[in-house]
């Protein structure tokens, strides 16, 4: 029985090496796809365009607006001279924010007992960004003010001296957040899809017959077909440790042997799940839209957009089935926390429930499909 | 001097990868309105020669003609001219047999008053007028078949090329089929036909054994068949692998084959080997035999051929 | 080109589409299904902190600080270490991802009029909502220190910030978010149609085509036009769905949207076109779109995080899809009553990011079987 399961195996691998395309991509995408996002939210919100109506064109509006400047938050790329003006800009979203510094700036400042406004307009169309660069300004004003009161000898501050440590990634680097999760969703994508098109594809391209009828039993067919997608998924899960540590040199804190055992479990949770695609759909074109929409929306609940604490409690039940979610999460958790065995059972033990879950239920399934 | 209907190749050749050489230069010259047959077993070549006679594949070397045009270079204007039936079905399943036609009437230009006359004539011609709604990946292999072909002449064209296209098809809808390609010999069509069955091979005006890339033989089936060198002697034996290790070491024998439930014993201008043979059997024990003169087939010919080449 | 052998295979796609029901579901109902998943999670997420106190003071002080962070439920107290290490434990348990540690003495100085250290440890293997966290934390301090030393005469700020914010006065993520999604719903058409494609030459059909007088631009017309039709479908019911559900105010004209979005469907169905010419298989089609085109979608047309606009590297990535310019379009008409004259630039680039590759898939159509 195993031979003909490794025979089965063999071919499906076979037919895999044969379609070229498909192995460059195997290689190819999963690297630049993380490259290419690596690339582009390296730096967080960083260098958003922003215009300036100084009205006042002191010394001290000067000051301000070089210290704005001077954090890589913000770029200044127009000084406007009227309302109409930061109208247009923000209509074609040319900037994202801007300043208008009133003409009695810093006469109101420094006059003790007064207080000077500045004000500031954001895109509201782009929240996220709005809503930083809020916290950003505010940061830079509260600095100045600081700076400004310490310069002049003024009341010492009291109360409450924050000092804040960020732990298991000192630098704040969010490629080292986003990669890790990337991990998850790759391995996910690529083993779904060879799964969910294992058992459509030969049965739209007419030889699933030809295999019915040669004395492999339905189970050995079954394992056959996941031996390949998990090989698959082992090869990738190799290959995108190697670029995580020694491309983007992300320290790995955790255990490999650990991060890999899970890593299988996760795969063969995805195969069981693909495999059920495959025995529902009719034809190759469904199968991959099925898996197009639910990697969306398992994406969406895996906690690498948006974290799932912070999710309304109606998604909160759904990331709690999600595979991804918490393969997601145990990815992470050892890259970048190094968290032992122990401290993941949360995610491991549901993972082991939906491994069962989903092969069993492909197993009966395929019983009674392959009729 | 009109080309219309003639179909020529000279040194045709393919090339895969850069290796694997699936057509050796091969030549042909076939007459307008004659059925040429082109025969081998699988993997001879004969899709890929009739892709690129068809203008469906470039080859690699050499040069393929149709009514006299250059298949490679003046593709396009073959299309009109030219109906061209793949192996597998590749028609449009989800679409009716009467939708299919429809597609490919528009498709080759068939318009105006004609287009209503020439599908209804198309359905009845090739036996598919009760099924005409029917979706086409429900129709049983035979019926299949006739939906491509009754596609592949919807335009009337003057050259069809059919591979293999009653592979795997019943025997009474095979005979429908080649009713159809009577029908259509006798208007004068040039038909360019690979077929793995003999029997059909022996309705074609010509026939080329294609075998590893070149065609090793060719012309009417008659002919073929005297090819095959000696007289055919049917053996029935007890047991048949015994009694051909047996018979191959006498001298005047110089081929056997296995056939079912008998040998087929090739002997070179021997009229005393029937005695030979049955006497050298019950010297080795073999009992229930039974000897008698064949016809040799077309079949008894390629294999013999064949064996020869290699 | 005859146009009568274009008709022939708009019937024949618009036929095929039609029939399987299943496909022209998932195709037409999926982008506003996927809308009103993602808006939710994004605009309604909060940002809820697991906090891990190990308080070292033990005072009313320390106790008030403690119950004045934790007077909504955003921030909960899930973990109480004794010490540095249980504190690190919890964290890589994924417990808590925030720790605060009040050492001792703090409510003797903050009442003498000193300055009392705080210190804050943030779990920082989520860098991306790790600011929210932080920015949610700084604010709850500095809300409560003016309570702290009542006496001691409080900060006072010399400078204000007077805030507006254009477009979407309250800020609300909703409206914000919506817009910005329609262009990537819309993607799943972009599949569609490179399965279309790699399905037919799986099983077959070009090649019979191959031997018929359709020429490459029928073809390829032939494929598009079905697949923008459905695509205005799916994106009216979308739009439908953003005005209606979702309560967004559309200021600008409805009909300047709805022909952005077709130069969007077009460029963004002919990227599509072009790569399929070179796949064989189905699974590759998905794979490619899904990771090129959609995820990419996310992070390059600046909806969730603005696109680093240093990195030479994203930007060209991000002036690839034509996503990011029908996000500006969409933000632009819905929020910002823009017409065709602030909207040239996106106009233009949708346009040549539709035209180049069509001409490309045109050069290289290869009427043949290989």
């Amino acid at each position: 029985m195993l031979k003909s399961i490794l025979n089965l195996a063999w071919k499906e691998i076979l037919q895999l090496v044969r379609d070229r395309v498909l192995l460059l991509f195997l290689i190819l995408i999963p690297g630049s796809l993380l490259f290419l996002i690596a690339e582009s939210t390296g730096g967080g919100i960083r260098g958003i365009k922003f215009a300036v109506w100084d009205q006042e064109r002191s010394a001290f509006s000067q000051e301000l607006i070089t210290a704005i400047t001077n954090t890589s938050d913000f770029q200044l790329t127009d000084r406007a001279q009227s309302y109409a003006e930061l109208q247009d800009l923000f209509n074609e979203g040319r900037v994202g924010a801007a300043l208008i510094i009133p003409p009695t700036f810093s006469r109101d400042a420094f006059r003790p007992g007064s207080t000077a406004s500045l004000g500031v307009i954001v895109d509201g169309s782009n929240e996220v960004v709005a809503s930083s660069v809020i916290g950003a300004l505010q940061g830079v004003v509260n600095d100045l003010t600081l700076a400004q009161w310490a310069g002049q000898g003024g009341a010492r501050p009291t109360g409450i001296d924050l000092k804040i440590d960020v732990a298991f990634n000192p630098t704040l680097n969010i490629r080292w957040s986003t990669l890790t999760g990337q991990i998850a969703i790759i391995t996910y994508l690529i083993v779904l899809v060879v799964a969910a098109v294992s058992f459509v594809r030969e049965r739209e391209l007419g030889t699933m017959e030809q295999l019915v009828v040669t004395p492999i039993s339905r189970l050995e067919l079954l394992f056959g077909k996941g031996l390949m997608a998990a090989l698959i998924g082992l090869f990738n899960l190799v290959v995108l440790y190697l670029a995580l540590h020694e491309i983007f040199q992300i320290p790995m804190h955790g255990s490999l042997a650990l991060l890999l055992t899970l890593g299988m479990l996760f795969v063969v949770t995805e195969i069981g799940v693909g495999m059920l695609i495959s025995l529902v759909t009719a034809s190759q074109q469904q199968a991959i839209l099925v898996v197009f929409l639910l990697a969306i929306l398992e994406i969406t609940f895996s906690g690498y957009l948006v974290p799932t604490e912070n999710m309304p409690a109606f998604m909160q039940v759904f990331a709690a089935i999600s595979p991804l979610q918490h393969f997601t999460t145990i990815s992470r958790a050892i890259f970048l926390k190094g968290a032992t065995f122990t401290m993941l059972l949360s995610h491991v033990i549901p993972l082991l429930l939906l491994a069962t879950g989903t092969i069993g239920a492909a197993w009966v399934l395929f019983a009674k499909a392959a009729d | 001097m009109d080309h219309r209907g003639r179909i020529e190749a000279k040194q045709l050749t393919k090339r895969f990868n850069r290796k694997v050489e699936a057509v050796r230069g091969i030549d042909l010259d076939i007459a307008p309105g004659e059925i040429y047959g082109l025969i081998g077993p699988d993997g001879a070549g004969k899709t890929t020669t009739i892709r690129m006679l068809a203008g469906v594949m470039k080859p690699t070397a050499g040069v393929a003609r149709v009514n006299g045009f250059d298949t490679s270079r003046d593709a396009e204007r073959l299309r009109h001219d030219v109906g061209y039936m793949a192996q597998r079905f590749t028609l449009y399943g989800d679409l009716s047999v009467r939708e299919n036609i429809e597609f490919y009437a528009d498709i080759f230009g068939v318009r105006g008053a004609e287009r209503e006359p020439q599908i209804a004539r198309s359905l009845r011609f090739a036996r598919l007028e009760q099924f005409q709604d029917r979706a086409a990946d429900v129709l049983s292999g035979g019926m299949k078949k006739k939906l491509g072909l009754a596609c592949a002449l919807i335009h009337r064209p003057k050259v069809l090329f059919l591979d293999e296209p009653t592979n795997g098809v019943d025997p009474i809808s095979r005979r429908e089929f080649w009713d159809i390609l009577s029908e259509l010999h006798i208007r004068g069509v040039t038909i360019f036909v690979s077929t793995a069955y003999m029997d059909e091979a022996e309705r074609c005006s010509r026939v080329g054994l294609m075998y590893q890339g070149k065609i090793i033989s060719e012309g009417p089936p008659a002919s073929l068949r005297k090819m095959v060198q000696g007289d055919l002697l049917a053996v029935q034996a007890s047991d048949l692998p015994a009694a051909e290790a047996i018979i191959k070491r006498i001298d005047q024998v110089h081929e056997v084959q296995i056939y079912g439930d008998r040998l087929h014993v090739f002997v070179n201008d021997c009229p005393e080997c029937r005695a030979q043979i049955e006497a050298a059997l019950k010297a080795g024990g073999i009992d229930h035999i039974q000897i008698q003169a064949a016809i040799p087939r077309l079949e008894e010919a390629f294999i013999s051929l064949v064996t020869h080449q290699g | 080109m005859s146009i009568y052998r274009l008709w022939a295979i708009l019937k024949k796609e618009f036929r095929h589409i039609w029939r399987d029901k299943r496909t022209l579901f998932l195709v037409t109902l999926s982008p506003a299904l996927m809308l009103v998943t993602f808006s939710y999670l994004f605009a309604m997420q909060v940002t809820r902190v697991r906090l891990g106190v190990w308080d070292q003071d033990q005072s009313a002080l320390s106790r008030r600080l403690i119950a004045s962070l934790t007077a909504d439920d955003k921030f909960v107290v899930l973990a109480t270490p004794g010490d540095y290490d249980a504190l690190r434990q919890a964290m890589m348990r994924g417990d808590i991802n925030l720790g605060m540690v009040i050492p001792p003495g703090f409510q003797a100085q903050l009442i003498a009029g000193e300055r009392a250290p705080l210190q804050a440890i943030a779990d920082g293997s989520d860098a991306i909502s790790l600011s929210r966290v932080l920015a949610s934390f700084r604010e709850r301090i500095a809300e409560f220190n003016p309570q702290v030393a009542p006496e001691v005469a409080p900060l006072n700020a010399p400078i204000t910030l007077n805030i507006q914010a254009w477009y979407n006065r309250d800020l609300d993520s909703m409206i914000a978010m919506v817009p910005g999604l329609i262009p990537v719903v819309l993607i799943l058409h972009s599949l569609a149609i490179a399965l279309a494609i790699a399905r037919e030459k799986e099983l077959g059909s070009f090649e019979t085509l191959v031997a018929t007088p359709i020429r490459a631009l029928e073809y390829l017309i032939g494929k598009l036009l079905p697949y923008i039709a459905y695509g205005l479908l799916s994106a009216l019911i979308a739009i439908l769905l953003a005005l209606v559900w979702f309560g967004v105010p559309l200021r600008g004209s409805i009909l300047t949207l709805i022909g952005y979005t077709l130069l969007y469907l077009f460029a963004s169905l002919c990227e599509s076109l072009f790569i399929s010419g070179f796949l064989t298989s189905q699974g590759t089609a998905m794979r490619i779109i899904l990771l090129l085109f959609f995820i990419p979608s996310f992070f390059l047309t600046g909806i969730i995080l603005p696109v680093d606009t240093r990195s030479f590297m994203s930007r060209t990535a991000s002036a690839l899809l034509p996503a990011t310019y029908f996000v500006t379009v969409t933000r632009g008409i819905f929020l910002k009553a823009a017409g065709v004259g602030q909207l040239v630039e996106p106009g233009v680039a949708l346009f040549v990011l539709g035209v180049v590759p069509f001409a490309l898939s045109l050069l290289t159509f290869r009427k043949q079987v290989d």
